[in-house]
């Protein structure tokens, strides 16, 4: 069956949501993007900006290592000249780092993360900045990007491709009849008025507020939103991503982008992600931490400090660091017997475009439609061009 | 110790005379004036719309003004602008641009503008505080926000203005290209009397950029280079090939 006229609602215009309207939009599916804010305004506008090398998860969570790798090297080809590509270091700065460091080069093997070991001067010799302790480092292919022009490069993409984008456009109900998904009631946030949407699928990519979603068409799906604090700081004082070498914990990351230092981050967990209060004790964590590793961290002025909810996938029991990183799409015909709606969740900024894939995949099997995915080839247009299509 | 403010936000609802809202909010003073807007829209009043993306001044989505000043509310704190417990904040949306709804502006024109100019996304880092030139990457310090549009008094009464953003991403353009005609072409661009012989060096938008980009020290750069490009004519002597790199001009200090 071909794709003309099947129409696709997607909720949500974070990055999840952005690269699944693009991946459908390119297999010519009709699609509407509707996002109850501005785009990016939920868990990807306030990223840590981290294009992952893997190296993170390479040790804990091989899976997610893996897709990141993989990923980091296609949005290098889709999004040229869009991201700082300086590379990361992972830097032991304790005995304990060094004793993590096999197992570390162990992780970057397996999962074919690029790796490069660096004395300690060889590495304080290419970041002047790192602490007087470091001991060594390995180098990675980290890089930066910029989440919120990151949706919005697919977005344009998109709605090239006739997809059409509404933000500001709040889900306040889901159409189900006969234990079937066909369209949804949303919010005019602009004019202040309701009307519905009709539709053959929709696509919950909501992030953390995925719940409140899926609970409109009686469905539960275990998504935990999971906050981190951030902080901005002034000044530049790495080119290159610095991680802490050792197993992940709070304050363990520095990211350079432009001119700031962005240190991070925490982990809780929280009923309601609307509003999250900054933590005044992860703050200073974020200091102290963050300054083991570029001491100068810690007598420089913040300039941002944010909070958001990841919305990693498992059950509120879990200890937050322990659920993997890795994302998981929900086919509801098949766990719930609600047909017509999809749930993309958990993953990562780095590994949108794959999380789109994925979805299209399962989208496109229930709808009938033998297209191809070709995102992992097709140059995405400016985030500039957004506005202009 | 939380204080008690006094917020004003100019509500635009489209066909509705604009109106002014009031809201009371507790918050620490040290918190920034976006989690007053965000506290606002969570716990008060779900028709309030404004955009935020990043919470660290990176993105510009956030851009109004503030008691009167064009902001990033994500970087300002409730205790800068507010000055005392039980003092005011009034929110509007920024100025010279279209209002789509509350504190949300039309950021084509800008976007329209930025794409003419070509300004890469991605250019050279800035050497470290103290440390030589290196070869390394960074975005462009222009975060695209609009301040320095909405604080301009030329952009206020002159729409064929092509503005300081755009002017300055244009100098951008020219510094990092080697081609020759490219950066003549540049320089054609914006040696119009609708470009840089426009700015009345009011110097608004060097003082309110929260990016260290300096839009009016750029544009005297441009004029300076126009007026080489004059000269050199008139003398016939050719169009020096070499790029621009170094010429730059001092960054206003936050």
């Amino acid at each position: 069956m071909s794709a003309e006229r099947l129409s696709v609602v997607v909720i949500g215009a974070g990055s999840t949501g952005a690269a699944v309207a693009h991946d459908l939009a390119l297999r010519g599916l009709a699609v509407t993007v509707v996002e109850r804010g501005a785009i990016a305004s939920g868990t990807t506008g306030r990223n840590h900006c981290l294009l992952h090398s893997g190296g993170r998860y390479c040790v804990k969570d091989q899976e997610s290592a893996v897709e990141c790798i993989e990923e980091n090297m296609i949005l290098r080809e889709i999004m040229p000249h869009s991201l700082e590509l300086n590379d990361g270091f992972f830097v032991a700065v304790s005995d304990s780092d060094m004793d993590y460091m096999r197992k570390f080069l162990e992780g970057c093997e397996a999962c074919e993360i690029p790796y490069k070991q660096l004395t300690a001067d060889e590495a304080r010799q290419q970041e002047p900045y790192l602490s007087e302790n470091t001991l060594a480092a390995v180098a990675v292919p980290d890089g930066v990007f910029e989440p919120q022009r990151m949706c919005m490069a697919f977005l344009a993409t998109a709605k090239k491709n006739n997809a059409v984008v509404k933000p500001f456009t709040e889900v306040v109900g889901l159409h189900v009849t006969g234990g079937r998904v066909h369209g949804v009631r949303v919010w005019d946030r602009i004019s202040l008025t309701e009307y519905d949407i009709d539709t053959d699928l929709v696509v919950n990519a909501a992030g953390p507020w995925a719940e409140e979603i899926s609970a409109m068409a009686n469905v539960d799906v275990p998504v935990v939103p999971t906050p981190g604090v951030m902080v901005s700081m002034t000044g530049r004082y790495a080119h290159k991503v610095i991680n802490r070498l050792n197993v992940s914990s709070d304050g363990d990351i520095v990211v350079p982008q432009r001119e700031t230092s962005i240190i991070g981050t925490s982990s809780w967990t929280v009923d309601n992600p609307d509003y999250i209060e900054i933590l005044e004790d992860h703050v200073q964590m974020m200091y102290d931490r963050g300054s083991e590793m570029v001491p100068i961290l810690n007598k420089v002025e913040p300039r941002g400090i944010f909070v958001v909810a990841r919305p990693l996938i498992g059950s509120a029991s879990e200890d937050e660091r322990e659920i993997a990183r890795t994302f998981q799409c929900f086919d509801h015909a098949q766990r719930d017997n609600v047909e017509g709606f999809v749930t993309i969740a958990g993953g990562k900024t780095t590994t949108a475009r794959a999380m789109g894939e994925t979805t299209a995949d399962v989208v496109c099997a229930k709808l009938g439609v033998d297209e191809p995915c070709r995102t992992k080839t097709t140059r995405l247009l400016s985030y500039r061009a957004f506005y202009r299509i | 110790m939380s204080w008690t403010i006094n917020v004003t936000i100019e509500r635009h609802i489209v066909a509705r005379p604009v109106t002014t809202d009031r809201y009371t909010v507790e918050i620490e003073p040290h918190r920034n004036i976006l989690d007053v807007i965000e506290k606002i829209w969570a716990e008060q009043d779900r028709t309030l719309t404004f955009r935020h993306g990043c919470h660290h001044a990176s993105c510009g989505s956030c851009a109004i003004v503030a008691n009167g000043r064009e902001v990033l509310p994500c970087i300002v704190h409730v205790e800068d602008t507010v000055k005392k417990d039980g003092g005011t904040l009034a929110l509007g949306p920024l100025r010279n641009f279209p209002v789509i709804a509350d504190l949300v502006v039309d950021m084509e024109p800008l976007f329209a503008v930025m794409e003419k100019a070509g300004m890469p996304i991605v250019g050279p880092a800035d050497p470290l505080p103290g440390q030589p030139e290196d070869d390394y990457n960074a975005f462009e310090n222009c975060i695209e926000c609009g301040i320095c549009m909405s604080a301009c008094p030329v952009v206020a009464t002159d729409s064929e203005y092509m503005g300081p953003a755009g002017l300055a991403a244009v100098y951008q353009s020219i510094n990092h290209t080697a081609d020759a005609s490219e950066r003549s072409r540049l320089l054609d661009m914006v040696d119009t009397p609708s470009g840089i012989w426009r700015c009345h060096v009011a110097y608004e938008c060097s003082e309110l950029c929260p990016s260290n980009v300096d839009p009016a020290g750029k544009i005297m750069t441009l004029r300076r280079m126009a007026t080489f490009r004059r000269i050199r004519r008139l003398l016939g002597i050719k169009e020096k090939k070499e790029a621009t790199h170094g010429i730059d001009t001092t960054p206003v200090k936050q």
